[in-house]
């Protein structure tokens, strides 16, 4: 895939799981995604990242135009998504994540050694992520509302 | 295999004892995603692939398709019969957890298990195949394949008519869209909408776009709750953001049911019956969904009777202007009156204008009758002393409309009314559409001499920046703002700060529905100029103007409003 042919399109969303989930349901949920992002979105050249907690996700999908919308839209038909807030959305010149990266960020220990094997499995590795700036509030975003969560 | 969970990368790995295992991959990873429900099973009924079609249809889809592997096909669904060892080709029925009914068909793998193939249980509208019924730009049905689908239903064996539910559904603030954006965006976001849109209905279901952004479902085998339930779906999917050439678009949809029953045998009754329902859950609101009910039908006879009375009253002269006296606070002046419409319709009495205006404005008659309020308002306030002037309302449609220079100008030449004693009330509704034109009108009028007010401010958009973009002479505060409770603390901030930005850009700043002397008082206090409401007086009749400027003198000092410094307790 030569990028410098095409625009590129980013997005950055955040959205919550709808419900109560248990922790198997998370990890169910979260296998499909993965495995759905990485099947799918290669195959149409959409790469990004995605970084969760126990209630909510964060998502960075870079690609064609196209492609980036038609997966997005997927993504907007499953209805266990709530609350789908777009963050950034904008022409880029090139992508700031080539490969899918996925990883959690929540601040509950059991949660991390739960989820730790997704985020080893896709090489996540959050300080090449902080670099970015979207990310960073999208990062930011995440955690704070997890913390939020436990509060309520 | 055995494990409950595991990745997808578990099942590729099938395909390694394969003869080519690159090409036996393929296969298999388009077997995985093709638009067909598939499930292998071994010969002791445990699951060993399942595909990702089979789990969308039938409810699964929460889990990765690897994760399902070692189970067996009833620990998925308790209701399915046993597959028969005997047959080498054999269909089953069961159904999934939501109570979906399926039939599966069975046919045994020369390499041992079975291989099953899913379809849904009832009987089928044939597939979109025909172009005459698709809808080229959504390819989802047309109206013709409504019919086709509704007939086909029909003609299955029942007792009573068949159990559907229709929902007419219609996309709310597509037209702006449409309008500001390329015809391109517009039809991009119908496609995805139409997507969503099918994505919420279960394969049985059918659904068709009936016009520029309208569609129908007609849901089969479901109960009120459930069809509910779709109707909620697809409310919350459609109120997501939507991605069009590289732009984020938001919109809405509103929906109307209801069920074919004796009353509502045929699809056009139905159909009629969920558009009511439709229109009803616009007004009440967008972005939701309401059930046909027969009182809906009445009003909307009821209302279409009131268009067709309406247009015979505009000629009959059916209609009479009361007048509300309005006061400087300054001075306690009257100042002058608002003209206000009644209808004293011949069967059904006094009607008020929030009934039929509105009525009015969608059919036209709003002109005529616009035009006779002018006349009716102008000629009377000639028999008033010269310092009073008569606020007239005008409505958005007939303010935009292009004779409505002329006949202010032909009623104030005919009436030989000095044309700074008209005041006319324009609403926030009519500076939202068409801009310049609006703008321009009150330039032209304002240039003759007549005055211009904005009416009902604070309800609405209520923008504080029209105060700055158009150049009006008053501006009237809602009454709402009045009527709060004194205790609202909000509503007199809002005042006084509309007071002060009108004092500030030169205009006068009247308050509405002022009905006691503490509402008066707090108005005066928050910087109001002036007044109108039932505190001074309700409105009265041409006839009793005269009355009233006499018991008055003019000079409404009766109502004795506070001094500037006196507090409400030393009056008490």
């Amino acid at each position: 895939m030569t990028d410098s042919d095409q625009e590129l399109l980013r997005v950055v969303y955040f959205s919550r799981f709808d419900g109560d989930h248990s922790d198997a349901e998370m990890a169910w949920e979260i296998d499909a995604i993965l495995e759905a992002s990485q099947r799918n979105n290669a195959k149409v050249g959409v790469t990004g990242a995605l970084i969760f907690n126990a209630g909510v996700f964060g998502q960075v999908l870079e690609g064609p135009i196209d492609a980036v919308e038609e997966t997005f839209d997927r993504i907007q038909m499953d209805d266990r998504h709530d609350d789908v807030t777009i963050l950034e959305l904008g022409r880029v010149q090139e992508r700031a994540f080539t490969n899918w990266s996925m990883g959690f960020v929540g601040a509950d220990q059991m949660h991390a050694q739960l989820f730790d094997r997704i985020g080893s499995a896709t090489h996540f590795d959050i300080s090449n992520l902080t670099g970015v700036e979207i990310f960073e509030a999208l990062y930011a975003l995440t955690l704070k509302n997890e913390i939020a969560m436990r509060a309520a | 295999m055995g494990q409950k969970r595991k990745h997808n990368s578990d099942t590729i790995e099938i395909a390694t004892s394969l003869p080519s295992p690159a090409t036996a991959s393929n296969v298999l990873q388009g077997l995985l995603d093709i638009n067909v429900g598939l499930i292998a099973v071994e010969a002791d009924h445990s699951i060993i692939f399942i595909n990702t079609q089979f789990l969308s249809l039938t409810g699964l889809a929460t889990a990765q398709p690897g994760s399902f592997c070692g189970q067996t096909f009833s620990d998925l669904f308790p209701d399915a019969p046993i597959i028969a060892d005997a047959d080498t080709a054999q269909s089953a029925s069961f159904t999934d957890a939501a109570g979906r009914p399926w039939a599966i068909t069975w046919t045994r793998n020369p390499t041992g298990g079975w291989i099953g193939t899913l379809s849904p249980a009832s009987a089928q509208p044939s597939a979109l195949s025909d172009p005459g019924m698709t809808d080229d730009l959504t390819g989802l049905g047309n109206r013709v394949y409504l019919r086709h689908c509704f007939e086909r239903l029909s003609r299955q064996p029942r007792a009573g008519c068949p159990d559907v539910v229709a929902l007419y559904l219609d996309l709310d603030r597509f037209k702006p869209i449409n309008d500001t954006f390329s015809h391109a965006t517009g039809d991009g976001l119908l496609r995805k909408t139409a997507d969503r849109l099918r994505s919420s209905l279960r394969q049985e279901d059918i659904i068709a776009r009936v016009g520029g952004d309208e569609f129908v479902i007609l849901l089969t085998g479901r109960d009120d709750a459930a069809s509910e339930d779709v109707a909620r779906r697809i409310a919350k999917l459609i109120a997501r953001p939507f991605l069009v050439d590289g732009k984020q678009l938001t919109i809405g949809i509103s929906i109307g049911l209801a069920r074919l029953s004796p009353e509502a045998p045929c699809l056009d009754t139905v159909l009629q019956q969920a558009d009511i329902a439709l229109y009803e859950s616009k007004n009440a609101g967008r972005g939701g969904f309401q059930w046909f009910q027969s009182h809906m039908q009445e009003r909307l006879l009821d209302q279409q009777q009131i268009e067709n009375d309406l247009k015979k009253a505009v000629l009959l002269e059916q209609f009479e202007l009361l007048f509300q006296p309005q006061m400087l606070l300054d001075s306690t002046k009257i100042t002058g009156f608002e003209a206000l419409i009644r209808w004293h319709h011949p069967e059904r009495g006094l009607i008020t204008p929030d009934k039929f205006i509105h009525i009015a404005e969608q059919t036209g008659s709003i002109v005529p009758l616009g035009a006779w309020v002018l006349r009716k308002a102008c000629e009377t306030a000639c028999d008033w002393p010269a310092n009073l002037s008569v606020a007239v309302n005008v409505s958005p449609v007939q303010f935009e409309h292009e004779s409505f220079i002329n006949t202010v100008q032909l009623v104030l030449q005919s009436t030989n009314l000095d044309p700074s004693r008209l005041e006319l009330e324009i609403t926030e509704t009519a500076l939202l559409n068409n801009v310049d034109l609006v703008r321009a009108r009150i330039e032209e009028l304002r240039a003759q001499g007549v005055k211009i007010s904005l009416d009902d401010f604070g309800i609405g958009y209520s923008s504080l920046n029209y105060l700055r973009q158009y150049p009006f002479d008053k501006v009237k505060i809602d009454q709402s703002f009045v009527r709060e409770p004194l205790a609202d603390q909000q509503a007199s901030h809002i005042i006084g700060a509309v007071a002060q930005l009108g004092v500030a850009f030169g205009m006068n700043v009247l308050a509405e529905g002022v009905e006691t002397r503490e509402q008066l008082s707090k108005i005066r206090d928050q910087g109001c100029s002036s007044v109108q409401g039932y505190f001074l007086s309700k409105p009265i009749s041409a006839d009793a103007v005269d009355d009233f400027l006499k018991t008055t003198g003019g000079d409404a000092a009766f109502t004795t409003p506070p001094q500037e410094g006196e507090k409400e307790d030393d009056r008490q």
